[in-house]
């Protein structure tokens, strides 16, 4: 099967359905064992004690808000470069999944803070950029939106979105750049994770679960923006009536 | 029941991160999924409202 026929807008709204609803299945399952893990398996903390536990939804959460970004600007690099539709629809359907994620990190790491830091909110670099990143996801989905032409609107939005990838490694780097409340990175370093690995398989099981819930409802939005491109086209009327 | 589920003193701030976690991956699950059920049911429409 060749890349061109998979970005061909009616064969992936066609063959999607099924792959959709098998990973959302399969996603289902692997992220209750995942909460089970996080919650009941994994070992308590000598220092932070049970609260640590917070962290099997909130690394995970932060880490996709950042690779999303990524995913998303590579994405409106190559729909502005080569024309590829379907990589302009996944791209502008990534801001709204790099929201939610963002916006996870965010209110688990605040739920996280009272116990730890002893306040919820701090204007530290790291926290500061992380809402940044969230008012950028939330600029791009506005500024698309505001455009009649979608098309247009999405080439704009790229524009946004490309420039908004500064911001990613200010995020990553901030808590080595400044002195910040946050704690440095612990697994993403180049030494070896100052986790035991007790704790940081799940972690990792945890990230690969989020990884797998962006896929899925990517799939599920990518139909979602076909749906509204297409609607007028011949082949979507023919689909739609069968 | 509840001892079973108990995680010490802060128990709540850890349910409640995670339950806002379900909630919003539920809310970013089933919201394609509803505006995509409802769009094409409306596009059904038109096209069975054509002469």
């Amino acid at each position: 099967m060749n890349i061109s026929k998979i970005a061909n807008l009616r064969f992936f709204f066609i063959n999607s359905r099924l792959l959709g609803f098998y990973l959302s299945f399969i996603t289902l399952i692997l992220f209750l064992f995942g909460i089970a893990w996080g919650l009941f398996i994994a070992p308590k903390d000598y220092l932070q004690g049970e609260s640590y536990r917070i962290m099997y939804v909130h690394v995970p959460a932060a880490w996709l808000s950042l690779q999303v970004y990524i995913f998303m600007t590579i994405a409106a690099i190559i729909s502005l470069i080569w024309k590829v539709k379907i990589m302009e629809i996944a791209s502008i359907e990534c801001a709204p999944i790099g929201a939610f994620f963002t916006l996870i990190a965010l209110i688990t790491g605040m739920i996280w803070g009272k116990p730890t830091w002893g306040t919820y909110w701090v204007w530290d670099a790291r926290l500061t950029s992380e809402l940044i990143l969230l008012f950028i996801y939330i600029g791009i989905l506005i500024l698309y939106s505001s455009f009649e032409d979608k098309r247009q609107g999405s080439k704009v939005a790229s524009i946004l979105a490309i420039v908004g990838l500064i911001n990613i490694p200010i995020i990553h780097y901030s808590v080595e750049w400044w002195n910040t409340l946050h704690q440095g990175p612990t697994v993403m370093k180049f030494d070896r994770p100052s986790v035991h690995s007790s704790m940081l398989i799940p972690l990792i099981y945890m990230f690969f679960v989020f990884n797998l819930y962006f896929i899925t409802v990517l799939i599920k939005r990518i139909r979602l923006g076909i749906c509204h491109r297409e609607k007028n086209s011949k082949w979507f009327e023919d689909y739609i009536n069968d | 029941m509840i001892e079973i589920f108990g995680l010490g003193k802060h128990t709540i701030f850890i349910y409640t991160a995670y339950i806002f976690t379900i909630l919003i991956l539920l809310t970013g699950y089933f919201l394609p999924h509803h505006l995509l059920k409802k769009k094409i049911r409306k596009i059904k429409d038109d096209i069975n409202k054509k002469p």
